[in-house]
């Protein structure tokens, strides 16, 4: 592999890995705060995805407009499942997995039955002329994605760091009946991570649309990896979200210019390696010493 | 102040807490002894709304708080330093303060109530920006009764606030309550070391295996040869 295929490629795989981060984000999110992994979120993904698409590409409207009303749409459906899963949580985390698999199954049928299988391809938003400096070449819309996930980033760290809700959707996630007693609704918190995580995936979705074909396949090929992603860097983490998202798209945008066919499984054979080497996934070490 | 009247409490078969009469006046300070698994946190959690009692009552303020949401609570003025201190361990000694200080909008009285647990508890401060996960015990139980104290409460309860702390701390802990309960804080105390509960509390009721088997002053308590034999070792 030459410089310049290496650098080119490793552009390339920062764009399509903060897509894959957002939604590692999304997973991690909810695990922290729940203890559950959501398997509904790929299947969100590719909701909000057609959702943003059907606005952007039949309705004609402005491509930032149709990420903020799938976000908003999407964001509701969130707070919507925490209210049904909230009497499954109550049984056992078991019966919350399955609805969550349940949730997802519903949403992938009703998706087909709207919108078919075939897939609508997506217009770039922008002019999407590479740029060439030297001899490598820059597609704009891969630099749009990666400084559009790295806002949504620092904002949501914002958010959950610097505000007064952020610190008790964070407490929530730790001492359920104590926060329950210092006055935080803790449904409503559990219902905000949910819509937040599935926010991010709207936003994911929408944002990959243009690079891939927006397809009901989305659940399982933007949604598989974004999981695998969450739990390379140590499921629950949000740095790890960041990481193992990046990993595995510069991971696989590598493989593939080499051996385009093996890029998936090679990067998943990585995958399987890094995790036998350490299961906690690479950022995820206890932060506390001892509690 | 708190007025608690025939409250039963059942795990599944397991009748823990049998018609239980209990109040608190305003200004006072009342302990409950017990053994382990008399019920004294059953009925602590109780009055949070974190345990579902199968009957009787409970007035804060003369307010039927039973079947209150516990989320609401902190609202009536009731502060809670649970067994075992549930502190968050992946915030830092200041957030897991201001998350006491959640329900309130007073930013004023906010900065100024921190500054007052920075005083009663000065390692707090120096350790602000450690996660609270990091803490020794003791520094655990001091945040602990920080964040209660942050939810600026007219009731606080306490639940075992000694357990498994060194001497020296220990001593440090009952300290403070005392001194809270000078300043005016009315407090339902949780203890099973029945001396240093006692020297600090107008009265007292001990609890075994779900019932009140007495009450009393804190003199006639010292006093009671049973409680001397049992609970002072005397
Ligand atoms: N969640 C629960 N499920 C079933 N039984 C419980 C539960 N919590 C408490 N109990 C039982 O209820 C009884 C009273 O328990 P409780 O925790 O109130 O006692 P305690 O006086 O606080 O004891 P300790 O001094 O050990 O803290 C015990 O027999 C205990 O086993
Ligand atoms: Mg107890």
């Amino acid at each position: 592999m030459n410089g310049t295929v290496l650098i080119q490629s490793l552009i390339g795989g920062l764009g399509i890995g903060s897509i894959y981060a957002l939604v590692a984000i999304g997973y991690s999110l909810v695990y922290r705060t729940m203890g559950l992994a959501n398997f509904a979120h790929g299947n969100i993904l590719m909701v909000g995805a057609y959702i943003g698409t059907v606005f952007y590409v039949s309705m004609h409207t402005n491509f930032i407009i149709a990420i903020i009303i799938s976000s908003i749409l999407i964001g509701i459906l969130g707070m919507v499942m925490e209210r049904i899963l909230r009497p499954l949580g109550k049984m056992d985390l078991i019966y919350m997995m399955l609805g969550t698999l349940g949730i997802g199954i519903v949403l992938q049928n009703l998706a087909i039955i709207i919108w078919g299988t075939d897939g609508i391809a997506v217009q770039y938003p922008i002019k999407n002329e590479p740029w060439v400096i030297g001899n490598i070449s820059i597609s704009p819309y891969t630099l749009v994605i990666i400084c559009a996930s790295a806002t949504v980033v620092l904002a949501l760290q914002f958010f959950l760091h610097k505000t007064k809700l952020g610190l008790a959707m964070r407490s929530s996630a730790q001492e359920k009946e104590m926060s329950l007693v210092l006055g935080m609704n803790v449904n409503l918190m559990n219902a905000l991570t949910l819509g937040l995580g599935s926010v991010l995936a709207a936003i994911a979705g929408v944002m990959v649309g243009p690079v891939f074909y927006v397809s009901p396949d989305m659940s399982s090929s933007v949604g598989i990896i974004g999981f695998a992603a969450a739990i390379l860097g140590g499921f629950g983490s949000i740095p790890g979200a960041i990481i193992g998202g990046l990993t595995f798209g510069v991971l696989q945008t590598m493989v593939a210019t080499q051996v385009s066919e093996w890029s998936q499984v090679i990067a998943f054979v990585i995958f399987v390696f890094v995790l036998i080497i350490k299961p906690s996934g690479i950022v995820g070490e206890r932060v506390v010493d001892k509690i | 102040m708190l007025d608690i009247r025939d409250l039963d409490i059942y795990y599944g078969k397991v009748h823990a807490v049998k018609g239980v009469n209990l109040s608190v006046e305003e200004g006072e300070l009342v302990s409950i002894l017990g053994a382990n698994g008399a019920g004294k946190t059953s009925i602590l959690k109780a009055i949070c709304g974190i345990t579902k009692a199968a009957g009787g009552q409970i007035y804060l303020n003369s307010k039927d708080i039973l079947n209150m949401k516990p989320h609401k609570l902190v609202k009536q003025g009731l502060g809670y330093v649970p067994e075992g201190r549930k502190i968050y361990p992946l915030l830092t000694v200041k957030e897991n303060l201001m998350a006491g200080a959640y329900h309130r909008k007073d930013r004023a009285g906010i900065a100024a109530d921190l500054e007052r647990i920075y005083e009663y508890f000065p390692i707090l401060k120096t350790k602000s920006k450690v996660l609270g996960g990091n803490l020794s015990g003791g520094q655990q139980q001091m945040l602990a009764i920080g964040r209660a104290l942050m939810t600026k409460p007219k009731f606080l309860i306490l639940d075992e606030p000694s357990m498994g702390l060194a001497p020296s701390v220990v001593g440090q802990i009952f300290q403070i309550i005392g001194q809270l309960r000078k300043e005016g804080m009315t407090i339902l105390l949780v203890e099973q070391n029945a001396f240093h509960a006692l020297t600090i509390s107008d009265r007292a009721y001990v609890l075994e295996t779900g019932r009140i088997a007495l009450e009393g002053s804190e003199q006639e308590l010292k006093n009671n040869n049973q409680v001397r034999e049992i609970y002072l070792g005397m």
